[in-house]
């Protein structure tokens, strides 16, 4: 009886020692607080203008957006960055590679982490040892992250209402790929600039890990983890919990940009209401009583391309990046400062195929809410390429009548027009291209594989070993064989 | 994308909703919408601002915007 009574009062201890550190554990975990700051200084932290270009030139202006799509989409985007590693060009009298002009990535989910590796640790991405390889491509990303969420440490942690799973998520990501960099080390490395996207769940709309945005948050981007940027940009809603981003804007005084003052009129249909639309998004921000927080999810959801931040660049005056307002300043001496553009948009769609149309029995429960998550996004998509597409053709359409042929400001690296008006247009060669499984035309093979062997790759965070090296071979093949590419290649060479 | 010159007797920048946006007497490219023009330099001008809503427009038939020299 005294034994009994003995064991019992020993584990009561154990409970009570348990739960004390369960508790203090949940008390000590919080998500890493995003830094207030007291004023805005438009000339420093992460924005376009204020990281070095050093030899990258604005004349040959290179855009990259990656797609969402786990491992698939990682895989994908690297292909490609090793590609334009490898395509040697001239450019104004220098050698360097494709890779050393490209100014501007931007990218959601998946995609975020072949974009934040290269801006961190450049040549790395494509060493075999220590680099993005053997962290992230061929690592069984899933199998180290449930292992964080079993650790019971960390459900102790979890416990506490401000630290989630994507908290946990978040700092596997800095402590095992990104090596708790942090915004201020990518900015010193200058271009490429990234955009990591993620989305703002409260509004639906795209948050970019900028500092022209968190200025409206009065905040500092500089010793915010870059890890934790890429967290939010992957994060599935259900398996990861939204991720909090912390809004001052009550801290500092926000110069409000007169073009948001301007566009507050452009609400009517027939005036320009997207613009008046982005204009109350960003002044939405600075109602920090209504929204104190900010909780974040997947990039994909508002763009699964990754490219609707780039298409702003190109079609407005108003964006902290603006290729109208480059175009419009002009180079030194009179000369254009953008002669070129260069878009690539790798997009990792795919399209497994599904059994239940040959079944009389509805699909089930998860199937339809996979449905319903992913057409309306995928219909989306398809809009923001066709968008790229007609944005470049209204601006070759534009340029007509500067060529002697019409035909010439369609055509890759057509000699500049003679004569050209002083008070008139600069010539611009665009060169827009999509590399995706989509691309690939019925009945053709890449590395020994068709269409539906690429469209029904899975959307996970591991692969196995061979097949995120096809499809990195696939995506410098396919890369290789757009007309577009070919075109700019034979221009640089 | 809509096209506008800012007309001046003088080579000057234009500053479109604040921004730098190219100089006076060149055909610039402005996304559709309202804004507001001005010089960059001097205040020797008149107006001193222009808000207008720019629509309809062309690459070779320009919307034109003048300021006047002030004497």
């Amino acid at each position: 009886m005294k034994r009994l009574a003995q064991r019992l009062s020993r584990n009561a201890r154990t409970v009570v020692i348990a739960a004390a550190l369960t508790a203090s554990l949940s008390a000590c975990a919080s998500y890493p607080e995003n830094q207030p700051i007291d004023t805005v200084n438009e000339k420093t932290g992460y924005r376009f203008n204020a990281i070095e270009a050093r030899d990258n030139s604005d004349s040959l202006f290179v855009i990259l957006a990656f797609s969402g799509g786990g491992t698939r989409a990682a895989a994908l985007s690297h292909g490609v960055m090793e590609k334009l590693r490898d395509t040697k060009i001239t450019w104004e009298g220098k050698s360097k590679s494709l890779l050393d002009e490209v100014d501007v990535i931007s990218s959601v989910s998946g995609g975020s982490f072949t974009a934040a590796y290269y801006g961190l640790f450049r040549d790395r991405l494509f060493a075999e040892n220590d680099g993005f390889l053997d962290k992230f491509l061929y690592k069984d990303i899933q199998a180290e992250l449930l292992k964080q969420l079993i650790n019971p440490l960390n459900l102790a942690r979890l416990t506490s209402p401000t630290f989630g799973r994507i908290d946990l998520v978040a700092e596997y990501y800095n402590e095992s790929i990104f090596e708790k960099k942090t915004f201020a080390d990518l900015g010193a490395k200058g271009r490429p600039f990234l955009m990591i996207n993620a989305t703002n769940m409260s509004k639906g709309a795209r948050f970019t890990f900028t500092q022209d945005q968190f200025d409206v948050l009065c905040s500092t981007l500089d010793p915010f983890q870059v890890g934790r940027s890429v967290a939010a940009s992957s994060n599935f809603p259900i398996a990861f919990t939204p991720l909090q981003i912390s809004n001052w804007a009550d801290r500092c005084k926000w110069p409000t940009p007169k073009w948001i003052k301007t566009a507050r009129k452009d609400q009517a249909f027939g005036k320009n209401p997207r613009r008046n639309n982005r204009a109350r998004l960003v002044e939405s921000y600075r109602d920090q009583e209504e929204h104190p927080y900010i909780h974040l999810l997947d990039g994909g959801i508002a763009d699964n391309i990754g490219f609707r931040g780039p298409l702003a660049a190109l079609q407005s005056n108003d964006t902290p990046l603006s290729l109208p307002r480059m175009i419009n300043q002009g180079g030194p001496e009179g000369q254009p400062r953008i002669r070129k553009i260069v878009v690539i948009l790798v997009n990792a769609r795919n399209a497994p195929s599904v059994s239940y149309d040959k079944k009389p029995s509805p699909p089930g429960l998860i199937t339809v809410l996979s449905t319903v998550a992913t057409v309306p996004m995928d219909n989306y998509s398809f809009d923001t390429v066709e968008l790229l597409q007609k944005t470049f053709r209204n601006w070759q359409d534009d340029r007509r009548h500067l060529y002697k042929n019409p035909r010439d400001a369609y055509t890759p690296c057509s000699p500049p027009p003679k004569n050209l008006p002083a008070q008139g247009l600069q010539p611009l060669d665009l060169y827009p291209i999509v590399v995706g499984f989509e691309q690939i035309e019925d009945g053709e093979e890449y590395l020994g594989h068709n269409r539906d062997w690429y469209l029904s790759l899975p959307t996970s965070f591991v692969l196995e070993r061979d097949q995120v090296d096809t499809i990195r071979e696939f995506a410098g093949a396919l890369l290789e064989n757009t007309d577009a590419f070919k075109a700019l290649r034979k221009c640089l060479e | 994308m809509e096209y506008v010159i800012v007309e001046f007797a003088e080579d000057r920048g234009v500053l479109i909703d604040g921004g730098e946006n190219g100089r006076t007497n060149q055909t610039l490219m402005v996304q559709e919408g309202t804004h507001e023009f001005t010089l960059s330099g001097a205040a020797d001008f008149t107006p001193a601002t222009t808000e207008i809503l720019v629509q309809y427009t062309a690459s070779d038939d320009p919307m034109k915007i003048t300021f006047e020299k002030r004497v």
